[in-house]
């Protein structure tokens, strides 16, 4: 069922457009594993699933599926399935019916579809709903019938584009859930496009980041998250710490110090990035250095405290860090205070 | 009922069965379905001798136009143009104050009253004006009015169908949400209710006019011959034989004027919204 | 003298009381109950033969008038008659029975049987006649024209609905070349039925601009124009209506289409598929409405039969105004008989329409 995605350089621009929405896009994903595209709203994500999935014609690369190249093939034929960001049930259709769909076409009895349809809504939880019109569904359960509908094609790939943004915090839980468990069963391939940078680490084994039709970096979650290749990758994860400094051999100086960086940053400028998930606050003097409180957000069960570095030099604007500790700190605006994290994982990306 | 030009969504091209050749083969075909009949009609009205057997005209002329100007074809202009005006004026107001209180009634009233209004569509029109028009002759209305009567009658489902949907896309809560970003109530009105209505006004208006404009059968029962409107003159012309000339130019008088009043519409339209 | 109900009727002051009708209830009740029973039972089997004895007599031509002329011959027999001869037939050992073989036990009783068996045959014989003759009276004038419009309207809404479809799905999927249909097809909506009818005569006359082109102005090319099948008119009322058809089902359909399609063609439906599974059925409930309103509008409409139709049969409208036109003063009521008819016929087509319309969206 699971198939190895190649995309080649794939470059592609809409017929009224000036400007190329994909720029020459080349990502592997092997089989049974799940990518997450993570990208800003607009930089080409779903473009390039329907690339993918044969309802755009590129206008230059390749896609290969387990090495054949699927130009000219359409999509029908592609045994590629897509679920979009709406559910896009067929209203003329009930939900069995409409996940039965697939093997209609494919030339199977109502009886056999309908049989094979059940299994899969027995999957997404959703039997009892089979006689049901798709508009006596609400939001989850339709994306849950979106999802065996495109199961049901027992498609060599799923691509699903951002299927769960609509949802409210708990119905997404369940999904998430949903998808592991599919993943379990079924080990699909699996390539889903999110802007949201926490669905993207729970879905998938790696991710890749789009930016203006452009992927920036495509690796494992842990990777993105604490070696980004660039600025940009670590500001699409969420990153806040961007300290400026000077790389020579490969020890990072700054407002914090000289600190010892990966051997693969080139010497001049460079950020230190530090994730503020990382960053412990501890008792003045104690920590890497030391700085005063400016600002205090509480984000739920975390709070984001940021904090300006002082170390004599007025010259430049004040190096901010910023931590994300556990709880609500007993702290005060202006208190000083110290800031601890690891240093052997110092990670710097050039500017 | 009034052509909407919108942009097809561009996902479905892969859906036309056929490969290029038969896309093309049936694009060209539905093209020609369409335009066929006005072939004829353009050829003939600036052939001077077309016999039989010849496929094109073999000399061509304004005889037609000319045969048609001297056989009362800009009384018949004027006629047919004020007839228009004249439903348009009346069943577009008419048809606009319907369509409110409809919205405005309860929902108990609102059905039959709006059913009634529509009932004209579900009758014939020579059996509503054969009925009518013995009304008509008791009360001594003159045959023109009876004739705008009739054919008010007749546009108000139109006009009131378009105002109704226009009306039922149009939410309240836009005024409202305009008042609170600080429009007065004049305001309000003038810069997000009128807007959002021109476009159904001149299509209820525009059908209205279609109406008169093109109405043969009221005019032949209820004008009893003395109002000479285009296609009067026309189904005289077209019912005889050898006739062509002026049949066909009687007919591109009577396409004519409408299409180009579409087309201003639809472009007044598309420069409002690009604006 | 002691008052009392000893009182002989008619003598001494007038008392009132309900005895009459209470005294008895039970009966009269009974009585009333079984009155209405006859009668409404006798009345829907007279309706019932006499409606299908009704379209037998206008269907078959030859046999029909038999029919007729039979169900005439049972009017003026009186009822008492009728009501001996029904005996005679139905009785215990009855003629009936005889037939069947079972004079004694096994035959029902009709006469004086429970349900008034015979007694409702009897009127519904009787009156089944009448329903039938006045059926055919008030139609034979206009059936035939009825039928000439019954054949033009389903025929055009089936072409128009037919090619709008096919038209309304190239719109929908071709980008461009869909444009220009689109273009052309909301052209043709502006221009009046009469202006249509003009123009297909001088496309598809004998002589006409069809025949020039396809080189056989004389003889070889079929009788369009005023001929057996209605051919222009027919196709008049198509090309028209399908512009109208078309631009429904466009308007209706643009927003949903595109999206589903690309669902459907994930979920591996071809494009053929993917017309005739997705595009259809969403098209289905716009399709039928603009087929209900072709279909009724081509039913009462003038022009078009009127300049390019045959003189005999004539269509419900032509027969209509010509009647309605003549100097002749008998034939006005007939006029309006007919146009009565036509509307009915629009009536019982909207309807009808409807109650599939509401059955196709309970399908949904
Ligand atoms: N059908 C289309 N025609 C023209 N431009 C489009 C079309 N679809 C998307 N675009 C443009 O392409 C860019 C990328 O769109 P998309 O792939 O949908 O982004 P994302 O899914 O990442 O939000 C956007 O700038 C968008 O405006
Ligand atoms: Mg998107």
């Amino acid at each position: 069922m699971s198939s190895r995605l190649e995309l080649k350089t794939i470059s592609h621009r809409y017929s009224d457009a000036k400007e190329d929405v994909l720029k020459d896009i080349s990502l592997t994903v092997e089989a049974s594993r799940s990518v997450a595209l993570l990208g800003a709203s607009g930089s080409g994500k779903s473009t390039l699933l329907r690339v993918a999935a044969g309802l755009e014609n590129p206008a230059a690369g390749k896609v290969l599926v387990d090495g054949e190249d699927l130009a000219g093939t359409p999509p029908d034929r592609r045994g590629i399935a897509l679920v979009f960001q709406n559910p896009l049930l067929f209203p003329h259709l009930n939900v069995v019916d409409n996940v039965a769909f697939s093997a209609r076409m494919a030339g199977f009895s109502r009886r056999r579809a309908r049989r094979q349809a059940l299994e899969y809504l027995d999957l997404v939880q959703l039997q009892d709903f089979a006689h049901r019109h798709p508009w006596q569904l609400s939001g989850g359960q339709e994306q849950r019938v979106s999802l065996a509908r495109a199961l049901a094609r027992q498609p060599r790939l799923l691509l699903l584009d951002e299927p769960f943004s609509s949802l409210d915090s708990r119905l997404r839980e369940d999904m998430y859930n949903l998808v592991s468990l599919i993943r379990e069963q079924l080990e699909p391939t699996i390539v889903m496009v999110t802007h949201d940078r926490r669905e993207a680490s729970v879905l998938a084994d790696s991710i890749a980041v789009l930016d203006t039709g452009r992927i920036l970096q495509h690796g494992p979650v842990p990777q993105l998250h604490y070696r980004p290749d660039s600025l940009a990758v670590s500001r699409i994860l969420g990153g806040l710490n961007e300290i400026p400094g000077e790389v020579t051999g490969g020890i990072h100086s700054s407002a914090l110090g000289r600190i010892k960086v990966q051997d693969t940053v080139d010497d001049g400028a460079a950020y230190l990035v530090i994730r503020q998930e990382t960053v412990n606050l501890v008792s003045a003097g104690t920590g890497v250095v030391d700085g005063s409180i400016a600002s205090i957000k509480s984000m739920g069960a975390h709070t984001l405290v940021t904090l300006t570095i002082d170390n004599g030099s007025t010259a430049k604007p004040a190096v901010r860090i910023s931590a994300e500790v556990v709880g609500a700190p007993d702290l005060s605006i202006g208190e000083l205070v110290g800031v601890d994290f690891e240093k052997s994982a110092a990670w710097a990306v050039n500017s | 009922m009034i052509p909407t030009l919108q942009r097809p969504p561009p996902s479905m091209r892969t859906s036309m069965p056929g490969g290029a050749a038969g896309r093309t083969l049936m694009g060209l075909l539905l093209i020609l379905w369409f335009t066929l009949p006005m072939i004829p009609v353009a050829l003939w009205a600036v052939a001077g001798r077309w016999h039989a057997p010849a496929v094109l005209p073999q000399t061509y002329s304004w005889e037609g136009w000319s045969s048609a100007a001297s056989s009362g074809l800009f009384p018949a202009l004027l006629a047919s143009a004020l007839l228009g005006a004249g439903v348009a004026i009346l069943a577009t107001p008419l048809g606009f104050m319907a369509a409110v209180s409809i919205r405005r009634l309860p929902r108990r009233y609102a059905r039959p009253v709006e059913g009634i209004l529509l009932a004209p569509l579900a009758i014939p029109p020579f059996a509503l004006v054969m009925g009518m028009n013995v009304v008509l002759l008791r009360a001594h209305v003159p045959a023109a009015a009876g004739v705008l009567l009739l054919l008010v009658v007749t546009a108000l489902p139109y006009t009131v169908f378009m105002f109704r949907s226009a009306l039922a896309g149009y939410d309240d809560r836009f005024e409202e949400a305009a008042r609170s970003l600080g429009a007065s109530k004049a305001q309000s009105i003038r810069h997000v209710r009128l807007p959002l209505l021109t476009a159904a006004t001149s299509r209820a208006a525009f059908l209205a006019f279609l109406v008169g404009w093109g109405d043969y059968i009221v005019t032949l029962i209820v004008g009893g011959g003395q109002l000479r409107t285009l296609p009067m003159t026309l189904a005289s012309a077209a019912s005889a034989t050898g006739n062509e000339q002026l049949t066909a130019v009687l007919s591109l008088t009577v396409v004519l004027p409408p299409l180009a009043l579409l087309t201003a519409l639809l472009l007044t339209r598309r420069h409002g919204r690009i604006r | 003298m002691s008052p009392g109900p000893a009182t002989p009727p008619f003598t001494g002051p007038a008392t009132f009381t309900l005895e009459p009708w209470t005294s008895n209830a039970g009966g009269l009740a009974r009585s009333a109950a079984v009155s209405l029973y006859i009668a409404a039972a006798s009345t829907l089997l007279a309706c019932t033969v006499g409606f299908a004895a009704a379209a037998y007599i206008l269907a078959m031509p030859r046999a029909g008038r038999l029919v007729a002329a039979v169900s005439a011959a049972t009017i003026p027999i009186p009822h008492l008659i009728g009501a001996g001869a029904v005996g005679l037939l139905l009785s215990d050992a009855g003629f009936l029975a005889r037939i069947l073989g079972m004079p004694d036990g096994g035959f029902p009783t009709f006469v004086g049987g429970p349900f008034w068996s015979a007694v409702i045959f009897e009127y519904a014989w009787k009156e089944s006649a009448f329903v039938a003759l006045v059926i055919v009276g008030s139609l034979a004038r206009s059936v035939g024209g009825l039928c000439v419009s019954l054949y033009i309207a389903a025929a055009s809404t089936l072409l128009a609905c037919t090619v709008g479809f096919a038209a309304a799905a190239y719109i929908l999927a071709m980008p461009r070349a869909g444009r220009l249909v689109a273009a052309v097809s909301a052209a043709t909506i502006p221009i009046p039925h009469l202006i249509g009818a003009g123009a297909v005569g001088l496309l598809l006359s004998d002589a006409g601009f069809l025949a020039r082109i396809l080189g056989m102005p004389d003889g070889g090319f079929p009788t369009f124009v005023g001929g057996p099948f209605w051919s222009a008119v027919i196709f008049e009322y198509a090309w028209k209506e399908s512009a109208f058809v078309a631009l429904v089902i466009v308007g209706s359909l643009a927003r949903s289409v595109g999206g589903l399609c690309d669902a459907a063609a994930t979920l591996g439906a071809a494009p053929l598929q993917r017309i005739t599974h997705v595009v259809l059925p969403l098209a289905l409930p716009a399709l039928a409405v603009s087929g209900l309103i072709v279909f009724v509008y081509t039913l009462g409409s003038y022009e078009v039969p009127w300049l390019l139709g045959r003189i005999s049969p004539e269509a419900l409208p032509v027969r209509a105004v010509r009647l309605f036109g003549s100097i002749d003063l008998d034939s006005r009521p007939q006029a309006m008989a007919t146009a009565l008819v036509s509307v009915m016929a629009g009536a019982v087509a909207i309807i009808g329409g409807l109650i599939l319309l509401r059955r196709l969206r309970g399908l949904r």
